[in-house]
């Protein structure tokens, strides 16, 4: 079960087991590797970043909740802010008035309350919601959440009002928001 | 009790991502600093909510040399127990270059150091070679144990830990034996800490050969049959 080898791969990274490093990569590197790749659509740099992200787990991993942590979404969230501070490094602003990613890197916000059979239920229920989007609202979420841009930046980058896409990210994220509540509860 | 105003749930997915705007971040944080348990509770389930939209990307195989890359950083000295050809790449590529860099602090002759960066890159060919094949035996740490790395154009490499110190006068040499006829010679080589490793530098015929030995051998004497052999790592 995902669930339970993850939390033995975390309480073995804790004791400093290098085999549970290569557990993780075998399990989690192409997924982190394609995150990683989405942002920044360049193969020689998507692998300098994953390396940055396992060093950075591996450096991290003392503050993590083994027996609460979801550690999938804690990589993944650590995989995307590398992405996201190369990109901001490239246009000059890192880290610069938006909120600091290291703070998003907190375990403590990545706590299982569900089941792991629920998480994928409402996985697919996500992706299915994905899909639905319409071309507009799937640009805007590009943005977001592969590029690490804030609304302002996104309108000026689309040459459309920041009202239209902040109703455009609104209506986006209700969809997707909807979708995950909506698959908890029919289970 | 403290306010939770309707813009602020939209505004849990964007903090969520590090892209609230700035003028909006500073509201939303004191707002937070208040103690408000939804907004709390908001930016938990929106990280998980991003989470869930990241974890849908469709995925792209990195290149075969990431994980080696990536894993070369941490325990090298580890050998790992559910054993994959890239991993073993890494941690034997970094054996040899620490064995070797230990030989060369020993060794500091420009004589030697030439001849022997020949040998590292041609051990380094045959470990990057995509068809290299690895065979390990002696799974027993106390017993001599290790890895052969066959590349049939190439060569062959052995690397063998657990080797006891050989008597004084007596040095370790490898063998390649054939299915059918008699073991042939492939080189002496020493065992500082009980490591060895041992390279064949010519085309083998995979095929035909059984196993590889090491035998303890006089120096200095002819050698034509294993004196004392140590073991044999059969190769099918």
């Amino acid at each position: 079960m995902a669930v339970t080898d993850d939390h033995d791969i975390a309480a073995r990274l804790k004791q400093r087991d290098a085999h549970a490093m290569a557990e993780l990569y075998d399990k989690y590197g192409g997924l982190l590797y394609s995150v990683i790749l989405r942002s920044v659509s360049n193969q020689a740099t998507a692998e300098d970043l994953v390396q940055e992200t396992f060093l950075r787990i591996w450096n991290r991993i003392h503050t993590f909740d083994v027996e609460r942590g979801r550690l999938e979404g804690w990589i993944i969230t650590i995989a995307r802010n590398r992405a996201i501070d190369y990109l901001r490094s490239l246009r000059s602003q890192p880290g610069e008035a938006t909120t600091t990613l290291e703070d998003l890197e907190h375990s403590g916000l990545f706590v299982t309350k569900e089941t792991e059979a629920d998480r994928l239920t409402r996985r697919k229920a996500v992706g299915a919601a994905l899909d639905s989007l319409n071309e507009d609202q799937r640009e805007v979420l590009e943005l977001t959440h592969f590029q690490g841009l804030t609304q302002t930046e996104i309108a000026e980058r689309l040459h459309k009002p920041l009202g239209t896409v902040k109703s455009l990210v609104r209506s986006a994220l209700k969809v997707l928001r909807a979708s995950a509540v909506g698959a908890a509860g029919s289970r | 009790m403290n306010q939770h105003p309707d813009q602020f749930t939209d505004l849990c997915e964007l903090y969520a991502l590090g892209a609230i705007e700035p003028e909006e971040r500073a509201g939303f944080e004191n707002h937070l600093a208040a103690g408000c348990a939804e907004c709390r509770a908001g930016i938990e389930q929106a990280i998980e909510l991003n989470e869930m939209i990241l974890g849908a990307t469709p995925q792209t195989k990195p290149s075969a040399q990431l994980r080696g890359r990536v894993l070369a950083g941490f325990g090298q000295a580890v050998q790992e127990r559910r054993r994959r050809f890239n991993w073993a790449f890494a941690l034997a590529a970094a054996a040899l270059i620490l064995l070797f860099a230990a030989w060369f602090a020993e060794h500091n002759q420009r004589l030697a150091d030439t001849v022997e960066l020949a040998r590292l890159r041609e051990i380094q060919q045959i470990l990057e070679a995509p068809d290299t094949k690895q065979v390990t035996f002696g799974p027993q740490p106390a017993a001599p144990h290790g890895s052969i790395f066959v590349q049939q154009k190439l060569g062959m490499i052995l690397i063998a830990d657990g080797l006891p110190a050989p008597p004084a006068g007596w040095t370790y040499e490898s063998w390649v034996v054939p299915k059918n006829g008699a073991p042939m010679p492939m080189e002496a080589f020493r065992a500082p800490d009980g490591r060895g490793i041992s390279v064949l530098r010519s085309p083998l015929p995979v095929g035909d050969l059984k196993a590889v030995a090491v035998s303890l051998e006089p120096v200095n004497a002819p050698v034509t049959k294993p004196t004392k052999l140590v073991f044999a790592a059969p190769l099918g």
